[in-house]
């Protein structure tokens, strides 16, 4: 309706007006601002420092020295700073897994002769400058931030207002009843579900994952020498494991609510127009495609969970370039196999 | 470790049972454009975590989430991938744990172990690949990258996945022959609806041929 049409448009009118502000910081860094001050001419930074030369490839300042590495401003960036190499071991763990500790020893020991504060458990004074060091922040800096989640939720409310009065009054509860739910619906909670994962624990939603970190089982007898499993995946029951069963437990229930649990070898729908009846074939199928799936997410670094989900969720553009991947790979493959087997 | 995988993982393999994503003709048909589930759920999860991340950076709650690393040929290359296994087989690592919740056993048996054979496969070939492919990652996301607000980056993004769908939704019904709702206005009310179970579906013998 036209009406719903207006009230979407003033809502993201509002996002926009209210959301605009200057950014001090974040032209020309890349995720983190702290190289946007701390580029050694206005703030002290070591590039020739061991951990920093070594770890110069990617934007992990926040990792070992704390703070918040989004803050535009001095004084929000430094809040949370701790020591660097002050744990070593927690700090490092994060990318480095089991191999943290021997690595970090590598640090201890180059710190001896080494530059500027920073030096694991000598002091504890951060190796960043005071805060007034850097440019003070505008005394409006979060009512902005304010003022567009005001905006945002004031969209959202209209927004469901007037669907509300447009649309059949199904209750919510009774649609959550129903065994098949509409795709924005769960969507939406999807992306509640992301949210708490991603902002409130820090973890992404995962799928490939999971069996990356039991495939050590196997994978540690066959390539003991591996770096990957050594120091790169965990194995065992990791957060990643605990989610993918945590699934297997909540459509299990979930079906059982909806009465559509059923024991089955082969799809009920859409699979036989295309390859028969055959188990042999489809548990064969299934068996290649679950590997090439395995294999292109961890290529890509994700899958449709870990990345384009969870990816998505920050505007990563890696997420995006998966996604596109998957159906620029997927529709001409399955073009192909449809048409090979249709008459 | 905590209760929260297992909680928020419950509420995944929940979310995906219900919505249908643990079906093979909900995965199998968007890859024919004709069923558009799977986008519309990606869409609206994608836009909702969003704007609920960007939120919790308003009122300060939580730290900074965690961003996947762009190197783009490996990206895309591993999606490619990703895309054909998905389409032919019908699942994902995630769909795979909630079909083999609600019984399906060609999920629970060839799928997970191809899964952890897959695992092991680029385990295997970990050292080999990974550090030429990947050797230009970068965590950055597009607000940083384009210097834009994120808050009108997700504006932005939630206009362009609506137009998708929208467009999406058009060749959708095209291709399926079903006779199209209602024009204009009835369309998107039509969309939010939800379909009750057994609705007929248009089966796709007859509309390949072309």
């Amino acid at each position: 309706m036209n009406l719903a049409r207006i009230a979407v448009a003033v809502a993201f009118l509002a996002t926009a007006f209210a959301a605009t502000r200057v950014s001090n910081a974040q032209c020309g860094a890349k995720q983190s601002t702290c190289s946007a001050c701390h580029d050694g001419a206005r703030a002290a930074f070591t590039p020739a420092a061991a951990w920093h030369s070594d770890h110069r490839f990617a934007d992990v300042c926040a990792v070992c020295h704390g703070g918040r590495p989004d803050a535009a401003f001095a004084n929000d960036a430094h809040v949370g700073l701790v020591p660097p190499l002050g744990a070593e071991a927690a700090q490092c763990r994060s990318c480095h897994g089991v191999a943290s500790e021997a690595l970090a020893q590598r640090y201890a020991r180059n710190d001896a002769g080494a530059d500027t504060g920073g030096a694991s458990g000598a002091s504890s004074r951060p190796s960043s400058p005071r805060p007034e060091a850097g440019p003070e922040a505008p005394p409006h800096a979060s009512n902005d931030r304010l003022a567009g989640t005001l905006a945002v939720l004031l969209g959202a409310l209209g927004l469901a207002w007037v669907l509300r009065r447009e649309r059949p009054r199904t209750h919510l509860l009774e649609r959550l009843r129903a065994p098949d739910w509409s795709p924005y619906l769960g969507g939406v909670l999807l992306g509640v579900v992301v949210t708490v994962s991603l902002g409130l624990f820090g973890h992404r939603l995962s799928g490939a994952g999971a069996y990356q970190q039991l495939s050590g089982i196997v994978g540690q007898k066959l390539a003991p020498g591996s770096i990957y499993w050594t120091h790169l995946i965990p194995t065992g029951l990791t957060w990643e494991v605990a989610i993918a069963i945590g699934a297997f437990a909540g459509a299990f229930v979930s079906s059982r609510l909806a009465g559509t649990f059923r024991l089955r070898t082969m799809p009920d729908t859409g699979w036989r127009e295309i390859f028969g009846s055959s188990t042999p074939l489809r548990w064969a199928i299934a068996f290649a495609g679950s590997m090439a799936t395995e294999v292109g997410a961890g290529l890509a670094g994700g899958c449709t969970a870990s990345l384009a989900i969870s990816g998505g969720a920050v505007l990563a553009p890696s997420a995006f370039l998966f996604m596109i991947g998957m159906f620029a790979g997927g529709i001409p493959a399955l073009a192909l196999v449809t048409r090979r087997r249709s008459r | 470790m905590s209760l929260a995988p297992w909680f928020i993982g419950f509420a995944f393999g929940w979310i995906l049972q219900r919505t249908g994503l643990s079906r093979y003709d909900r995965i199998a048909n968007v890859y024919r454009l004709r069923d558009l589930t799977v986008m519309k759920v990606l869409g609206s999860a994608l836009v909702t975590a969003a704007i609920g991340l960007e939120v919790l950076r308003a009122l300060d709650v939580g730290a900074a989430p965690p961003i996947p690393p762009t190197y783009a040929l490996g990206n895309l290359l591993g999606g490619i991938m990703f895309g054909v296994g998905m389409a032919i087989s019908g699942f994902c690592p995630g769909t795979v744990a909630a079909g083999a919740g609600e019984g399906r056993l060609d999920y629970l048996v060839p799928g997970g172990l191809g899964l952890l054979a897959g695992a092991v496969v680029y385990g295997l070939l970990y050292e080999r690949i990974m550090p030429t492919l990947a050797r230009a990652a970068h965590a950055i996301t597009l607000p940083s990258m384009l210097h834009i607000e994120p808050w009108l980056a997700i504006l932005l993004f939630g206009e362009v996945a609506l137009l998708s769908v929208y467009g999406g939704m058009r060749v959708a019904r095209s291709r399926s022959r079903i006779a199209a709702p209602a024009r204009g206005d009835e369309s998107w009310r039509r969309a939010l609806h939800v379909v009750p179970a057994g609705c007929p579906r248009p089966g796709p013998s007859g509309s390949m041929k072309k």
